[in-house]
């Protein structure tokens, strides 16, 4: 359905949030949508979704971004909302081994509902707690290859890399779109899709500094 | 379809009314206890002198109706809120003496504490005050370093310091009637000996130990860092297997051994010492059903945490204490293995299930209402974390879905006695249960069916819109029902819409009903001599009652009719309300004859709650909102109005309305 706002905007992408519930997904959305993190805040309840609008090459691009419970049994309500999302963000905790272990199922999820094109990131949240970690940066950075998804490990509460996920999976469904690939159901796309993170720019070490929380 | 000018644009203008007295008659077979209030009453509420005027001398209810009426109409003064809400959710039968319910809730009380004490079992934090895993402002439910647990602190000196006298004086406010029963109080105090001593009670876990010295030595250490759970859950036993464990099995096997199923009896598993362990990676659940053959075999911990031995020679007199404090005097079962393996099995299995429910309910507990000051104390989320850990236990079916906390929530603030919080949150959620289930929400999504056809009947533009825009499935009123308008009023708004619902929706016979649904180990035995008092006292109001009824009372006065053919106690489990109400059979007949679909939830007045708000603010929906997304927008950025008073008021009309329609097209396809 088409969304009739005021506002101006080249493009509009649907992307969702998904992942066990507790990772973080609300936080991150609105740290991304409005800039905002709260410590308040509660469990999703159904679905949500925010918007934000950014620049890529010139062009307006509209974010419209789910947010879902996490909660296995509320899977078949959530799931409907994956109709048309061009990118997804898979989210894990990286201090529960568990909501990262889950990811596979989350992934197998989102393809079963979702165009193959569908541009997927892999985050590894609440960065900011070193101490408490239990998935290590490599062992996601692995997995992610494996699964042919993006990786960044983010912390909505430093704003770490938040902005950076975003744009990036917001970047590559541009790609995509504009070069008019997002029918194309090949896995041998041009999407350039395996590497831990590929900005074009000078994210790849950004993104590996951010990643392991050493410093 | 019925549909004409007038009834495509709903509003609460008189023309509407007008078909509301027409169809008075006939809406109020539907099962209404309540008319829709006049304007002339707009302030009213049920106030506490109201409120003590529905009883009579012996404390049974007698006037509820009028007091159903004032709360429909304002809600409930907040000073008796607890009180009266026990009645609405039917935790009691109206027709119950104060006695009766003072020793029923003798009995709920002994029996969560008990069902306490069967978690505390599987892990160690639960009535303990802490909640089972550690969650800062910043860390949610993190995993531990737990750079203590490598120190090993010696159990046995922890348990051999606890203090005698209080355990004693524990066990003696159980035994004073419970009125100040409340260990989960006791150990608001910081005062290590309480907790220790509190901690002692417990006979069987003897994790518990552990924590007491800890806590001894250093309670915040305790707190921060030692125990950043999900480390080492410590091992217990699930079934204790000394003497001293009696008293925590028998109401524990309870529901997993059908052999004693309405009888509180014991049934050790001796034969079997079944242990599991979470070991430091939360994501390993280990199980082990270890051949037992002593009956004082230590309990085994395994963890990095502090290695736990237990004697049991303390034990044996607290289960003498225990027992002289039992509401039932049902003879103790004997202590012999009368357990078949595979139930053990299921219940390895149970454990490991309800430990991971234990971790997503802390993760939701922290975040539920935390902007109340009242959860600001950590004290209160463990009590709403162990009551929903209590009932995931009783229910395993159900286990912990995510909205229940919100639902929770405003009884453990209500109620201090969290077993009292435990029963009214148990009966809600047995009219709610259906949206919680594992196989999804499917009573919400009933719900919004309901209200798909509501709107169809009641504004036809509305609905038209709705389907033009795409948003047929309503999901955008989904929150809404299934935490009750929760997220979207305030949290004393909410108390007052809950309120106004219930006493909206009062109807004994659906009371009745759901105390059929009692799950199994809410299933409460009585104490013979109490029974007999019932039985009694329901026979004096049967005829009472019956009186009342010939002499002329009209049946939407449903709350007291009774028959004299009452159903034989004996069958009855006494989970909430007493057998006392049976049915006049053809009455009850005549009422689902006439009421469309009674037994569908198509009634329940949550779904025109949500038709009335839809309707409240219909100009800004039709005018603001071009697509499904919009509405979704509108409805979880909370941008709608929603008047509690007014939006009750007009769900009552609407849910006339609907049925009056209802009925119409239905008689119009049949002769009657």
């Amino acid at each position: 359905m088409a969304y009739k706002a005021d506002d101006d905007y080249d493009y509009l992408f649907k992307v969702v949030l998904i992942g066990d519930s507790g990772v973080g997904k609300s936080n991150l959305l609105s740290r991304f949508t409005r800039n905002e993190f709260s410590l308040e805040s509660k469990s999703t309840i159904g679905v949500e979704f925010a918007t934000r609008s950014i620049r890529v090459d010139e062009k307006v691009v509209k974010a419209q971004i789910w947010d879902t419970a996490g909660q296995e049994r509320y899977r078949a309500i959530t799931s409907a909302y994956y109709r048309g999302a061009v990118g997804a963000l898979v989210v894990y905790d990286i201090t529960r081994n568990v909501t990262f272990d889950n990811v596979e199922r989350w992934l197998k999820e989102l393809r079963d509902h979702t165009d193959s094109s569908i541009v997927i990131m892999l985050v590894g949240n609440k960065a900011d707690v070193r101490h408490l970690r239990a998935v290590d940066t490599e062992a996601a950075t692995a997995f992610a290859e494996r699964e042919n998804t993006y990786f960044m490990e983010t912390s909505a509460l430093e704003s770490t890399n938040v902005e950076k996920a975003f744009t990036e999976v917001l970047n590559q469904i541009y790609q995509v779109v504009s070069r008019k690939a997002l029918e194309a159901t090949s896995h041998s796309t041009s999407l350039p899709k395996g590497q831990t993170i590929n900005v074009g720019k000078d994210d790849v070490s950004a993104v590996k500094k951010a990643g392991c929380c050493s410093s | 379809m019925s549909v004409d000018g007038e009834d495509t644009r709903w509003m609460c203008g008189r023309a509407s009314m007008v078909n509301l007295h027409r169809v008075g008659s006939i809406v109020k077979e539907i099962g209404e206890p309540c008319l829709y209030p006049s304007p002339a009453k707009r302030n009213k509420m049920l106030k506490p002198e109201k409120w003590h005027a529905v009883f009579d001398g012996d404390g049974k209810v007698i006037g509820f109706r009028k007091a159903l009426k004032l709360i429909v109409l304002g809600g409930v003064d907040p000073s008796i809120r607890a009180e009266v809400w026990e009645f609405l959710l039917g935790c009691y039968n109206l027709g119950s003496t104060a006695e009766y319910r003072r020793q029923l809730r003798m009995a709920r009380r002994e029996r969560y504490e008990d069902l306490i004490k069967q978690c505390r079992t599987m892990h160690s934090s639960v009535g303990t005050g802490k909640l089972a895993y550690v969650v800062g402002s910043k860390v949610m439910d993190a995993r531990t370093l737990s750079k203590d647990n490598g120190s090993g602190k010696a159990v046995i000196s922890g348990y051999a310091s606890h203090d005698p006298t209080n355990k004693q004086d524990a066990y003696s406010d159980m035994d004073n009637d419970y009125t100040d029963y409340s260990w989960q109080k006791k150990s608001s105090g910081t005062s290590t000996e309480l907790v220790s001593a509190r901690m002692s009670t417990d006979s069987a876990a003897c994790n518990f130990c552990s924590r007491a010295s800890e806590c001894e030595i250093n309670e915040l250490q305790y707190d921060t860092e030692s125990y950043y759970d999900f480390p080492p859950l410590p091992v217990t036993n699930l079934f204790k297997r000394s003497i001293g464990d009696e008293s925590e099995s028998k109401k524990h096997e309870k529901h997993d051994d059908r052999t004693s199923v309405s009888e509180r009896t014991s049934q050790l598993k001796d034969g079997h010492m079944y242990s599991f362990q979470i070991n430091n990676n939360e994501d390993l659940i280990m199980e082990s059903d270890i051949p037992s053959t002593s009956n004082d075999e230590s309990e085994i911990f395994h963890s990095n945490v502090p290695k736990c031995v237990e004697g049991t020679k303390e034990m044996v007199s607290e289960k003498d204490v225990v027992n002289g404090l039992r509401i039932s005097d049902i003879p103790e079962a004997s202590m012999t293995d009368q357990a078949p393996t595979n139930s053990l099995v299921i219940n390895e299995n149970r454990v490991s299930e309800w430990l991971w429910t234990l971790h997503r309910i802390v993760v939701d507990v922290v975040r539920t209402d935390n902007h109340l000051e009242f959860y600001g104390d950590s004290k209160n989320m463990a009590r709403m974390s162990d009551i929903l850990a209590v009932y995931a236990w009783v229910d395993p079916a159900t286990g912990y879905c995510q909205g229940m906390s919100d639902l929770l929530s405003p009884f453990v603030v209500l109620y201090e006695d969290d077993a009292d919080a435990f029963w009214c949150f148990e009966m809600l959620l047995r009219r709610m249960r259906e949206n919680f289930q594992m196989e999804g929400p499917t009573g919400v999504m009933k719900q919004l069916q309901t209200l798909w056809k509501i709107l169809e009947l009641i504004d036809i533009e509305m609905f038209g819109h709705l389907s033009v825009i795409g948003a047929e499935s309503l999901h955008f009123a989904f929150r809404m029902l299934l935490v009750l308008f929760r997220r979207e009023l305030t949290f004393d708004e909410a108390l007052r819409m809950w309120e106004m619902m219930w006493a909206a929706d009062f109807d004994e016979a659906i009371c009745q009903k759901l105390e059929e649904n009692c799950l199994e180990p809410l299933v409460l035995p009585l104490k013979s001599n109490l029974s007999g008092e019932i039985r009694s006292n329901e026979s004096g109001n049967v005829k009472r009652k019956l009186k009342m009824i010939r002499s002329g009372r009209r049946n939407g006065e449903s709350l007291a009719q009774q028959s004299d053919g009452a159903r034989p106690i004996s069958v009855h489990p006494l989970c909430g309300l007493s057998s006392a109400n049976c049915w006049i059979e053809n009455e009850q007949m005549q009422r689902h004859s006439l009421s469309v679909s009674r037994n569908n939830s198509d009634d329940e007045l949550p779904v025109f709650c949500v038709a009335a708000i839809l309707i409240i603010n219909r100009q800004k929906i039709l005018r603001e909102t071009h697509s499904f997304d919009d509405v979704i927008k509108m409805f979880n950025d909370n941008m709608l109005k929603i008047n509690v008073k007014r939006c009750i008021r007009l769900a009552i009309k609407l849910r006339k309305k609907y049925f009056y329609k209802l009925i119409k097209i239905t008689s119009l396809g049949s002769s009657v």
